[in-house]
């Protein structure tokens, strides 16, 4: 019943080779695709997922019991362990190969992994620096990292960003900003 | 009945509400007609703009941002073929063709048109069966309750797209984390590795984090496509009478969009799929059908629109979210200190009838909207996608904080946008584990005090008649799949 063939709309739009240059981006940026194959992929993230499962039924188990049918650690060793049990079937599925889905591509991997950083570094940079200093830094660079390349759009991304703050989180919302 | 529609009535014409209502309209449209933003990421990034509303102009603008966006998704569909939304892929099949030879403007006329006339019948429809459902589930007990969340998560499960054993884990993973924080039925610590976990993981940055930033992170990789140019920007007219030869096709997708909405995790995109196939089956020229076809057109909008209020019914009426999008609605709810389920139709009758009166309020205005600007809502998709990255993962951090003041969201919301993204790739999309985070408090506290009032036999909870009902049909509908490949085989 599902629609398999639907799941990647509204996320990919239809485009053309990367040949012209789109408005504010550069797309000389050719980067070689990094692919994995699907069934590694899937044995990684299920195997994280797996252990995280371990965990929770790990520290379940160490809770205090009582007499009754359901403990505080009932709920989350009975869903811990059903997380560990499905990722591993997905996990024996993956290795005997069935379901099989190719190779997961990743395009711009670097850009990815430094957006990924960028993004993570964020909150402790607000934490330590205050939001608008870093977001004067952070909106540039993370917008570089995307892809604009033209300095009127970083500069223009950054400006609303920072009216958005200002005008509609501090002044209208009233929520201070660090 | 008639009192609390009078009563919602004022309450929505005020000029606060009227003006949230337009910015929801709004704010729906650009998402809806921007491909890569959906509207639970709309809803998702927009919730933190609500803190400082009161509850019935925040509600109204969100469930305005909901309708809008699967208003607005055929629009690139028809033009571009790229369809905003993913329900409105389906409406590509035949807009696009008819776009191609000239007939844009008669296209987006239909898509709007139906578009209005489906949330107009399944607006009627929720009005009627939300009460109704609500009323019934008064008389639900914990172990009712239990079986209830057993049954929509199962269908979740089943119905999300890709494989259902990943959409079963993501279920798992997002039960699994709820429980960090304090235990509800003792209110023992669990999980707490740090204080600031204490209160569990903040719903809000985390929802963030998975519809919205980690989507950033799929822009990111996408950067440098470039989007098709358009070749026609016509203006539609509001022409009713072009629907007309179609209106046994509006009642019929209608009808189908409703139901298929009430089921959790079935959603617009099964909807508009089911009604576009029985269309074909039933027209006398089906061959026609991905050609440009325009009743191809009609079911697929009719369907995916009214889908919205059939999400909407079990999110009002039972605190059971429809669809991704009524799951990110909770979330807003929950802020306002709202409980959507039976209760709320007692307790604030407000919230569920502005919700119908501002459903029908803006509808004339959305059709308006979508007819008259689809100039304008076209090129929105001309908007470089690497921008709108960095708009939004600006957006979702400023929102993350704004959750609690504390940069703690925020990092949280980095998490789960790097793990909704790793997780993605492997085909585990964000919509179980949200659903999970929502029901999984429901499930563990119903269940325990279910166990409770049945002094710990499990044999009593399951032979209540609803529950037994209830959690037979989970069952059921787990094991389907399995016997239908059994059956292929």
């Amino acid at each position: 019943m599902a629609a398999p063939h639907l799941k990647n709309a509204g996320e990919e739009p239809a485009s053309l080779p990367t040949e012209s240059t789109a408005e504010g981006t550069v797309p000389e940026m050719h980067e070689s695709e990094i692919e994995v194959p699907a069934a590694l992929y899937d044995v990684v993230i299920c195997g994280v997922l797996a252990a995280l499962g371990l965990w929770f039924v790990f520290y379940a188990l160490r809770m205090p019991t009582s007499d009754a049918a359901f403990d505080p650690g009932t709920f989350p060793m009975i869903a811990g362990g059903l997380l560990v049990v499905l990722s591993g079937l997905q996990i024996a599925l993956a290795l005997a190969g069935k379901g099989a889905r190719g190779v997961v591509g990743f395009q711009r991997p670097l850009w990815l992994a430094i957006g990924m950083v960028l993004v993570m570094v964020f909150p402790f940079a607000v934490g330590a620096f205050g939001y608008y200093l870093v977001t004067v830094i952070w909106v540039p660079v993370f917008g570089w990292v995307a892809g604009v390349r033209r300095p009127l759009s970083l500069l223009a991304t950054t400006a609303i960003v920072l009216l958005l703050a200002k005008g509609v989180f501090e002044m209208l919302l009233g929520t201070p900003l660090p | 009945m008639i009192e609390h529609f009078i009563h919602a009535a004022g309450l929505v014409f005020t000029f606060k509400v009227l003006i949230a209502l337009i910015c929801g309209i709004l704010v729906g449209y650009f998402v809806g007609a921007m491909p890569g933003l959906t509207s639970s990421i709309g809803m998702a990034l927009l919730i933190p703009f609500t803190f400082g509303l009161d509850a019935i102009p925040a509600i109204v603008m969100l469930v305005s941002i909901y309708m809008a966006s699967d208003y607005a998704g055929g629009i690139p569909a028809i033009l571009v073929n790229a369809p905003g939304q993913p329900a409105s892929a389906v409406t590509a099949f035949d807009g696009f063709p008819m776009s191609q030879r000239g007939e844009s403007g008669r296209a987006l006329n239909l898509s709007i048109m139906a578009s209005g006339a489906g949330a107009l019948i399944s607006g009627l429809l929720l009005v009627i069966s939300a009460q109704l459902m609500a009323s019934a589930a008064l008389a639900f007990g914990p172990a009712e309750y239990f079986a209830l969340a057993v049954l929509g998560l199962s269908l979740i499960g089943v119905l999300s797209a890709g494989s259902t054993l990943k959409a079963v884990i993501g279920l798992m993973f997002g039960l699994t984390v709820v429980t960090i924080g304090i235990d509800p039925i003792r209110g023992s610590e669990r999980f707490v590795v740090h204080y600031l976990l204490i209160d569990g993981l903040p719903f809000l940055p985390a929802l963030i984090g998975l519809f919205a930033l980690s989507e950033v992170f799929v822009m990111l990789e996408t950067a440098n496509q470039k989007i098709m140019p358009i070749k026609h920007t016509p203006s539609a007219s509001a022409s009713l009478r072009a629907l007309l030869p179609y209106r046994t096709t509006v009642l019929r997708s209608s009808l189908i969009g409703y139901f298929v909405g009430v089921i959790p995790g079935a959603g617009a995109s099964i909807a508009s799929l089911i009604s576009y196939g029985v269309a074909k089956n039933l027209s006398p020229t089906r061959d026609s059908f991905g050609k440009g076809n325009p009743e191809g057109i009609v079911a697929s909008e009719a369907a995916n629109n009214a889908s919205v209020s059939g999400a909407l019914a079990p999110l009002l009426s039972l605190g059971i979210p429809g669809s991704a999008s009524a799951a990110v609605l909770i979330g807003g709810l929950t802020i306002q200190g709202l409980q959507p389920g039976p209760l709320l139709f007692t307790n604030n009758p407000e919230i569920p009838y502005s919700i119908f009166v501002g459903l029908f309020v803006g509808l004339p205005i959305m059709v308006a909207v979508g007819l008259f600007g689809a100039r304008l809502w076209v090129q929105i998709t001309r908007i470089p996608r690497p921008v709108t990255a960095t708009v939004v993962a600006s957006i979702c951090m400023l929102g993350a904080y704004a959750a609690a003041n504390d940069t703690f969201e925020m990092m949280v919301t980095a998490g789960f946008g790097v793990i909704g993204y790793l997780l993605r790739r492997c085909d585990i999309h964000p919509a179980p584990i949200v659903l999970a985070l929502v029901l999984g408090d429901m499930l563990e506290a119903s269940l325990r005090r279910a166990m409770i009032t049945a002094n710990d036999s499990v044999l009593s909870v399951l032979s209540q008649p609803i529950t037994a009902v209830l959690v037979g049909l989970a069952v059921l509908v787990l094991i389907s799949p399995m016997l239908g490949r059994r059956r292929a085989v």
